[in-house]
């Protein structure tokens, strides 16, 4: 049995859910996390944080959501663990 | 989980987005309801400082947006971090405690979730 697992992604984390991805020598996280999508990931990304960087949602991964500090509030209330990586 | 959080901050206002990002997820916070605090330690006592001049550098001074803060919500800092810092508690805004180590671990054990930016 597998546990529901959830991603907020803020600040320049965002750009790790975009389209268009060339990465050399590292693995490809466009290809990992839809992968991972497909499988049942959440992905929420903040929407300020998107704007900021002018990334439109016709950029974003297949799934990845455009979210808000409020939904990362209700995340935070609702889940068992939370892991950040700041 | 509870909905009891707190949010270290430990990086300085200015050369990173990791304290307004804590500033701003404060607010938020505060506005989904919940208990809240705020603990600044290591360079992330800065956050609090007096007079905060951004001027050209592009970054924002936090100064008005903590000291607002600090009327809504419980915010702390790090006793010795401060004292490495270079800063003594007159040069913080208003309504900001000064906490040990034992508080600080005392805070975090009390909390639900305990973000670290």
């Amino acid at each position: 049995m597998g546990h529901q697992v959830s991603i907020f992604a803020y600040g320049d984390g965002v750009h790790g859910f975009t389209t268009g991805q060339k990465p050399k020598g590292i693995p490809n996280a466009e290809q990992n996390i839809s992968r991972l999508i497909e499988q049942g990931l959440d992905v929420q990304l903040c929407g300020t944080c998107l704007n900021y960087r002018g990334i439109a949602d016709s950029l974003l991964l297949n799934g990845a959501k455009r979210s808000s500090l409020s939904n990362l509030c209700r995340l935070i209330s609702k889940s068992d663990v939370f892991i950040t990586f700041a | 989980m509870g909905d009891n959080l707190c949010l270290i901050i430990r990086k300085a206002p200015f050369g990173s987005l990791h304290a307004a990002e804590g500033i701003r997820l404060a607010n938020g916070k505060i506005a989904h309801g919940g208990g809240l605090t705020i603990v600044l330690v290591d360079d992330g006592v800065y956050v609090a400082k007096k007079g905060q001049r951004a001027e050209e550098s592009g970054w924002t001074s936090l100064s008005d947006e903590v000291a607002k803060l600090a009327k809504r919500a419980r915010i702390c800092v790090h006793m010795d971090s401060l004292k490495l810092a270079g800063l003594r508690a007159e040069s913080l805004v208003d309504g900001i405690a000064q906490i040990d180590d034992q508080e600080l671990a005392h805070i975090i054990a009390q909390s639900d979730t305990t973000i670290v930016l």
